[in-house]
């Protein structure tokens, strides 16, 4: 027998068990019964009123109950009340009973009975069946409590992920310093994701603005993000070259990555001075520019493989950034998760839906298009979803 | 009145020493267990003779219900099948009640010879 084994049989055998029998004999009996089979944690109570003054402190693995107990409530009726209480819902219930019709045995299921134990009681089925229902009932607390872990890693991992996203103050000093008023949206397929988005001054007059979406979510997507985050953190470029940029982080993402993983990245320099958005993009859906003084909102086109799956140099593009202007960059859950008719939202609908409420604020906009991919998907996250709005509102005095 | 109680099991011992022996280790504790048996045997019956007198069908039920599990787990398997027919039949059949209360009577009394005659330190006289 191996440890594993060995501990799981301890631990069977120190389980808690209450037996609820009115007749004293059969107390006696099932008590001696399952002593002799190695059980040594034993409770023996006369009716239901005696179950639920002790079971709270006895806290049973397993209880086995008589049907017909004749002072106060029967057996069906105890059952039922166990099985009305959260804690007591996954309690092994094993009915003993010289009951043989099947419409009552159909009745102890609906209560909530477990199993039965036929009387006269065969000490070896009796053991063999306290065994499986009280291995099942291990297996499922380790399960429980193995969940309760994980859930509870993966909540501290949330927040640090949600720690590497620029905070709200940091977005309102922009607003209020730099001439950039800036709103953005997270949502995670899982409890954490691979989407990240930020943003750093690099001059008066420039500032960095990334998003960047692993492949696939969960936690290999996320560990990933931490990787790429604490790398951006330490070598932001200080000169207006986003392509040379990418093609660096390309190269070090060849190196980390396993083969199968990739990352999208946008990676744009708002020149406020100039006027300029300098940028470049590593498979990111196609940005959209809204000229505020048109009304016209513009997809940006262009492709390049994604960052980690080969060697490339990735090239930088310029265009024109002018104050009141709108940026939107955005990971692919928005045009890529399709509703039930398995339609898409298109970078032309979203253009659209941009012009149409060309006069909103970027917080609204962003708003706006939340609502719209929740209408659309009926709120089903398949992926990780970033949406970053950006408006140029003043040039640097 | 025709009984359906099935005689069969002539071969089957009146009380099965074996189940006895699983649940009590010692001398004392046999002697004791087969008291309370007894005892509550007797009370039972008392229940069953009210029932009787006051054709209480669910009071019947009950009473031969609770013996019958008790003598099935201590091994008395004939008792035991006397008491099912009594809780079934005599749950409907109140006329039958009388003649399933002298069955069960008699059959106690048996059961006690015959543990009397097999081991008699375990009866006390």
């Amino acid at each position: 027998m191996s440890p594993a084994t060995t501990e799981l049989s301890q631990q069977i055998m120190d389980s808690p068990i209450m037996i609820v029998d009115d007749v004293m004999i059969n107390r006696v009996f099932l008590e001696k019964t399952l002593r002799a089979c190695g059980f040594r944690n034993l409770l023996c109570v006369a009716n239901a009123e005696e179950v639920f003054s002790k079971i709270n402190d006895f806290q049973p693995d397993l209880v086995l109950l008589d049907i017909l107990m004749p002072d106060g409530m029967d057996g069906f009726e105890c059952c039922e009340a166990l099985r009305s209480q959260e804690k007591f819902r996954d309690l092994p219930i094993l009915i003993e009973t010289s009951i043989v019709e099947p419409e009552l045995r159909v009745k102890a299921f609906k209560k909530g009975a477990t199993d039965f134990v036929s009387k006269p009681i065969d000490a070896d089925e009796l053991c063999a069946r306290v065994i499986v229902h009280l291995e099942k009932r291990h297996s499922l607390k380790t399960l429980q409590q193995y969940k309760s872990r994980i859930e509870t890693e993966l909540e501290s991992a949330r927040q640090l992920q949600l720690g590497i996203l620029p905070e709200q103050e940091k977005i309102q000093d922009y607003n209020k310093r730099c001439g950039l008023d800036i709103a953005a949206a997270f949502e995670s397929a899982s409890e954490i994701g691979g989407d990240f988005w930020g943003l750093e001054n690099l001059s008066p007059e420039q500032t960095a603005l990334w998003l960047v979406d692993f492949s696939g979510h969960g936690m290999p997507a996320a560990l990933n993000a931490f990787r790429l985050h604490t790398y951006l953190k330490e070598h932001i470029p200080e000169t207006a070259r986003p392509g040379e940029y990418l093609s660096k982080l390309n190269d070090k993402l060849l190196n980390l990555l396993p083969r199968g993983q990739f990352a999208m990245m946008f990676y744009g320099i708002i020149d406020r001075q100039n006027s300029q958005l300098h940028f470049s993009r590593a498979y990111m859906p196609n940005p959209i520019v809204l000229h505020r003084a048109t009304g016209k909102a513009e997809k940006i086109s262009g492709s390049a493989p994604p960052l980690g799956i080969g060697m490339h140099s990735y090239s930088t593009e310029t265009i024109p950034f002018t104050t009141n202007d709108v940026l939107l960059v955005y990971s692919d859950a928005l045009t890529e998760t399709s509703n039930m008719k398995r339609e898409f939202l298109t970078e032309e609908s979203l253009a659209r839906l941009i012009e149409e409420n060309s006069s909103a604020s970027v917080s609204e906009l962003k708003d706006i298009l939340l609502r719209q991919f929740k209408e659309h998907t009926g709120g089903i996250l398949r992926d990780d979803l970033t949406i970053v709005v950006c408006a140029h509102t003043k040039k640097p005095s | 009145m025709q009984l359906h109680l099935n005689m069969i099991e002539i071969d089957i011992p009146l009380f099965d020493f074996r189940r006895l022996h699983m649940i009590a280790e010692t001398e004392q504790e046999k002697i004791s267990f087969l008291e309370v048996f007894f005892d509550m045997a007797e009370t039972i019956l008392t229940e069953m003779e009210s029932a009787l007198r006051n054709n209480a069908s669910l009071q019947w039920t009950e009473a031969a219900h609770k013996l019958r599990g008790a003598a099935a787990n201590i091994g008395m398997s004939t008792l035991e099948r006397i008491c099912l027919e009594s809780e079934k039949e005599g749950g409907q059949k109140p006329d039958s009640r009388i003649i399933y209360l002298k069955q069960t009577k008699d059959e106690l009394i048996q059961i006690k010879n015959y543990i009397a005659e097999k081991h008699p330190p375990l009866i006390a006289t």
